[in-house]
């Protein structure tokens, strides 16, 4: 190894060399610290790009996802507090439309605290799979188990039911988008409160209904989530600095690419798609695969005792409202994603998903599944490390230097943008 | 750090270990490993690179992959080509592939049985789905759905293949 000089750095300056001397003119535009990319390098650029964003996945099972009167509805929802059992929780209570939509702590804390950080919302319309583990296989079914986690909201499918049944707004807007709310006015058939999480009270009056009367109110609770999807669906980023800078690399104008981007953040775009082996997780223009890796966050010294992705799928083949389940309504045929699921193999044990890194930093710490790290560059130190997993070993370390650190995280900081969601859907309606 | 020519011989190595292990469907078993395995896997490496060599059998899974969508089978059996529905293959969208199977002699081979498996050589971890043949689509061409590489690198697709008594293997590989 060069002293002084980083083999990653080495390796680039020969890369760079080669390519200005191919193709000339190139070199003779940039500047000091300018990098020439590749063809393979500028596809990868163009994947990355917010352009390379296809449209919005269809979501099966939900046919009002794109209705932007379930926008409205779902929107009044995510801010509600009286979803919470003691009214005092809404989903925006931890998915804080200015914090990213989390909420800055290594656990999310509603009724209770959960066992894991709270996810950021932008773009999730995107995954296959939702969760770290991803027990659940779509926003509509996503957005009903926070409802009635004892951690969370803490209510019942029927207390809920109830909220929206005895809201006018509610009503109206629910009744146009799905048709009549169950009579609900039995409450002998119909208690106060029940349901499959609830109390103990709340699951005995659960199981106490006939198994008709539970599927008629499941079925309701299911259109409840699908009202928050439509609303979450909408939350997508738009152009950050980074998708300038891959405009006008594409367009072949240097000067505006070198007015984006500074030279350090232009070096750590290199390690990140080349040396650092970013993309392995980090792909695609949501810079998230949607699957899910050991990482080794996971402590060495014993077997981990959150087992992520390995029991994600046990929840997800047994999840009452996944994509084949009796509430979806969705063909066979569109469920591929749950058809095909990987449920074996030691590449899931201890494995949580990939999140996106779009806003990575002006959303903020804690990083990781379990919030382990408070900053970014405890996260890269982490993944320069790559300590053994116990479990499988997909990282390599990377033997960054100071001055690579430094560049990832310039280069990550390029991912703030705005998100192409209007104004008003970002704070209470 | 390695020189070059180490660390080449090193990686080829790895990615034949790992691809043997792929291809014996050791990598779909849970196994636990208790002891951090890349040290013995990068002091066992150029042995077994070089016992490889020796043998002959390292050709198939040289440092340059062979990509060819139409092989043979590994013991001859079956001429076996595979097809896309989407191309180039795409990352992280679930895809169907079809699958045309013949015998050596050219001749289609229907009614055929299809086991699926494989990964990342480099990257120790299987396919992220669970593809399956779904279909007979006729004329020895057979519907693989679930299809769904989640990053660029090389991979491998394995395809245990039996029709009537005869049971074959063959190995594909892609770079993303």
């Amino acid at each position: 190894m060069a002293a002084g000089r980083s083999s990653v750095a080495r390796r680039r300056g020969v890369a760079v060399l080669a390519v200005a001397v191919l193709t000339g003119a190139a070199a003779g535009l940039s500047g000091a610290g300018e990098v020439a990319w590749s063809e393979e390098e500028r596809a990868t650029l163009r994947s990355l790009s917010i352009d390379a964003l296809p449209p919005l996945p269809a979501s099966p099972g939900n046919p009002v996802a794109d209705d932007p009167r379930a926008v409205s509805l779902g929107h009044r929802l995510f801010f509600d507090t009286r979803l919470g059992a003691t009214d005092q929780v809404a989903c925006a209570t931890c998915h804080q439309p200015d914090n990213g939509f989390r909420d800055g702590l290594a656990r999310g804390r509603g009724m209770g605290e959960t066992r894991r950080r709270t996810m950021g919302l932008v773009g999730a319309a995107w995954s296959p799979w939702l969760y770290w583990d991803g027990r659940r296989d779509s926003l509509w079914s996503q957005a009903l188990e926070p409802l009635e986690d004892p951690d969370e909201h803490g209510g019942t499918r029927l207390r809920h039911l109830r909220l929206v049944a005895d809201d006018a707004d509610y009503r109206v807007a629910y009744e146009a988008l799905f048709g009549a709310l169950p009579d609900l006015a039995d409450d002998v058939r119909f208690p106060a409160s029940a349901g499959p999480r609830g109390s103990a009270a709340e699951r005995a009056a659960w199981e106490a209904m006939n198994a008709d009367d539970r599927r008629v109110v499941s079925a309701a609770f299911a259109n409840i989530g699908r009202a928050l999807e439509a609303y979450q669906r909408r939350l997508a980023p738009a152009a950050a600095p980074f998708d300038e800078y891959v405009r006008a690399v594409l367009d072949g104008d240097e000067v505006r690419a070198a007015a984006v981007m500074t030279d350090e953040q232009r070096a750590g775009l290199a390690l990140f798609i080349g040396e650092a082996d970013c993309l392995h997780c980090h792909n695609g223009p949501l810079f998230a695969n949607g699957e899910f890796h050991n990482t080794g966050i996971s402590p060495t010294d014993r077997l981990p005792d959150d087992r992520g992705r390995v029991e994600g799928v046990k929840l997800l083949l047994d999840d009452e409202f996944n994509c084949l389940g009796p509430f979806s309504g969705a063909a066979e045929k569109v469920c591929g994603e749950l058809s095909f699921v990987k449920t074996h193999g030691v590449e899931i044990v201890a494995a949580f998903r990939t999140p996106p890194l779009r806003n990575v930093v002006s959303a903020g710490g804690p990083y990781m599944h379990d919030g382990r790290f408070d900053t970014l560059r405890e996260v890269l130190e982490h993944y320069d490390e790559a300590r053994p997993t116990l479990i499988a070993d997909e990282l390599q370390p990377l033997d960054l230097d100071e001055a690579e650190f430094r560049q990832l995280e310039a280069f990550l900081g390029t991912l703030d943008g705005p998100l192409a969601t209007p104004g008003a859907l970002l704070r209470a309606p | 750090m390695n020189d070059t020519g180490h660390d080449a011989v090193g990686t080829a190595a790895r990615s034949a270990l790992s691809t043997a292990r792929v291809r014996t469907g050791a990598i779909r078993r849970s196994r636990l490993r208790l002891l951090p395995e890349r040290p013995l896997r990068d002091l066992l490496a150029p042995l077994v690179a070089a016992l490889l060599v020796s043998l002959s059998v390292a050709n198939a899974f040289a440092a340059e992959p062979d990509l060819s969508r139409s092989r043979t089978s590994d013991e001859g059996a079956f001429v076996v080509s595979i097809e896309s529905r989407i191309e180039p293959v795409p990352l992280n969208t679930l895809h169907a592939w079809v699958v045309s199977l013949a015998s050596a002699d050219g001749t289609p081979v229907e009614g055929a049985t299809f086991e699926v498996d494989g990964g990342m050589p480099m990257h120790d971890h299987g396919l992220p789905t669970a593809p399956r043949v779904t279909e007979e689509l006729g004329g020895g061409s057979y519907l693989l759905e679930g299809v769904r590489f989640q990053m660029p690198g090389h991979w491998v697709v394995n395809l245990d293949i039996t029709a009537a008594d005869v049971q074959d293997s063959v190995t594909f590989e892609l770079m993303l």
